[in-house]
């Protein structure tokens, strides 16, 4: 196990920018073999504690030291600014951010740092609104080219605005108000995806290949629940986050799909920035009010939210799958959601007692 | 006064820099020693994966906080397993200057903070 753990280590060291492993990656190799070794000693807990250790602040350095090499290379100069931390990691003063190697208390405390948090189901839905409106119910087939542009271009930038929060975010080693931001980018992109796919599929064409296909989507499906449980290990309320963003993206998407071919619902699309808003309330309680019953109520209000949204979405899907003859999508997509928004604070419940553990080993 | 208003704007250290710093306050060591004396000064609180380490020292290195050195007290272990003499890094007169102020910063915290806390007049 060890040599393989090790081998799978050099492949994660291949990922930092050519610079830095030519400075640093013999000795991080060393030093990773040599504390495997140590561990081993400890039990299969110590080895899988390191591991996950290394996975997780990999997903968080990996990045950023592309983006530091990126930046060297625009300014032709080593200097950093003068306030920059020297670790990279944020200073308890400047950016009220829990400190690396402990679990740390919740620190969205700004309105600043509040607002960031709640802003992503707001963006998307701002673009699936403007979108249906774009559209105003007209057939694809007889609506003007511009139209369908200036529809997509809303969304797509919707879209592109929460992919570059969840790199910022990654970036700046997730400071909690990321977390939404990464539930809603990673769930985005599943979304997209099977959309892409469905769209392609009804001209009986392929993204390289259906298994091209489903192997993306497991990737994809692997590396959300991979975030979801990272980010469990650092507090059930931030895995929270990461589930609101996840389950008000797929909500928010599926409200978006009423507006789509053969439904033409425009009206009940553009319902989206209505269903964002609520969301946005429900998640600025859930980041500022800090007692558990509270949350539970959040997450279960937010629950419902996106099961009424459904529903109503459901009354622009229910005549065309009736006339299909297919069964209802409704009961799974509810059952879906309400998956995908309690997983975080459930894995994060369950990993608190597990947490101790791994920190020891 | 200047260099002290300085020393001030790289304060307060995170706690990974300040028990990098602290490890190497004593000689210089290679990074695997860091990374378990880091581990021993706080009580198992801060472990280090190798990838924080190596982007901490990389950050040290450019403040100038800390250097590379050859070898350090253990002469049998400052070889690589391909022969080549092991990395250490020591700290700098920087360095040390910011680690003395930093634990200053904290021995003043605690003064301030210790009548109201324990016991004392509030």
């Amino acid at each position: 196990m060890t040599p393989l753990l090790t081998r799978f280590y050099g492949l994660l060291l291949r990922t930092y920018p050519p610079a830095f492993r030519a400075e640093f990656g013999t000795e991080m190799q060393g030093v990773f073999s040599a504390a495997l070794a140590d561990s081993a000693g400890h039990g299969r807990t110590a080895s899988a504690g390191l591991c996950l250790r290394e996975l997780r602040d990999w997903l968080r350095l990996m990045p950023a030291e592309h983006l530091s090499a990126l930046r060297k290379r625009r300014s032709g100069a080593i200097a950093y600014g003068k306030d920059e931390n020297p670790t990279g990691y944020e200073s308890y003063g400047r950016y009220g951010k829990m400190d690396l190697g402990s679990n740390g208390a919740w620190r969205i405390e700004g309105r600043k740092e509040t607002i960031l948090a709640v802003l992503p189901p707001l963006i998307f839905g701002l673009g699936l609104t403007l979108s249906a409106l774009t559209y105003g119910g007209e057939s694809f087939r007889t609506i003007a080219q511009w139209k369908i542009g200036l529809a997509m271009a809303f969304v797509l930038a919707g879209a592109l605005a929460i992919a570059v929060g969840a790199v910022i975010a990654l970036v700046k080693r997730m400071p909690d108000w990321g977390f939404t931001w990464l539930g809603a980018f990673l769930m985005g992109l599943l979304f997209m995806l099977l959309l892409i796919v469905d769209e392609l599929s009804e001209s009986s064409k392929h993204l390289v290949s259906p298994t091209f296909e489903t192997g993306l989507a497991i990737v994809l499906l692997l590396i959300a629940a991979a975030a979801l449980f990272l980010s469990a290990l650092r507090g059930w309320q931030r895995a929270g986050l990461v589930s609101i963003g996840m389950a008000s993206t797929l909500a928010l998407g599926m409200c978006g799909t009423a507006n789509a071919a053969p439904f033409y619902r425009y009206d009940l699309a553009s319902l989206s920035i209505v269903l964002a808003g609520l969301i946005a309330l429900l998640t600025y309680v859930f980041v500022k009010q800090d007692d558990l019953a509270t949350r539970i109520g959040v997450i279960f209000g937010l629950g419902v939210l996106n099961s009424f949204s459904i529903c109503l979405v459901n009354t622009a899907w229910q005549e065309h799958i009736i006339e299909q003859g297919k069964a209802s999508p409704l009961l799974p997509m509810i059952v879906l959601l309400a998956i995908v928004l309690v997983a975080g604070p459930v894995v994060g419940l369950i990993t608190r007692s597990v947490r101790p553990l791994l920190r020891r080993a | 006064m200047n260099s002290q208003t300085n020393m001030q704007t790289n304060l307060p250290l995170t706690e990974a820099t300040f028990f990098i710093l602290l490890s190497l306050a004593a000689e210089p060591k290679h990074g695997y020693a860091i990374m378990k004396d880091v581990q021993a000064l706080s009580e198992n609180r801060v472990a280090l994966s190798t990838g924080t380490l190596y982007g901490a020292i990389k950050r040290l290195l450019e403040q100038d906080w800390i250097e590379r050195v050859e070898g350090s007290d253990a002469e049998d272990e400052d070889v690589e397993p391909s022969g080549r003499p092991r990395k250490a890094y020591a700290l700098t007169r920087i360095g040390r200057r910011v680690l003395d102020s930093e634990v200053t910063r904290l021995q003043r915290l605690v003064t301030i903070a210790r009548p109201h806390v324990v016991g004392g007049q509030p």
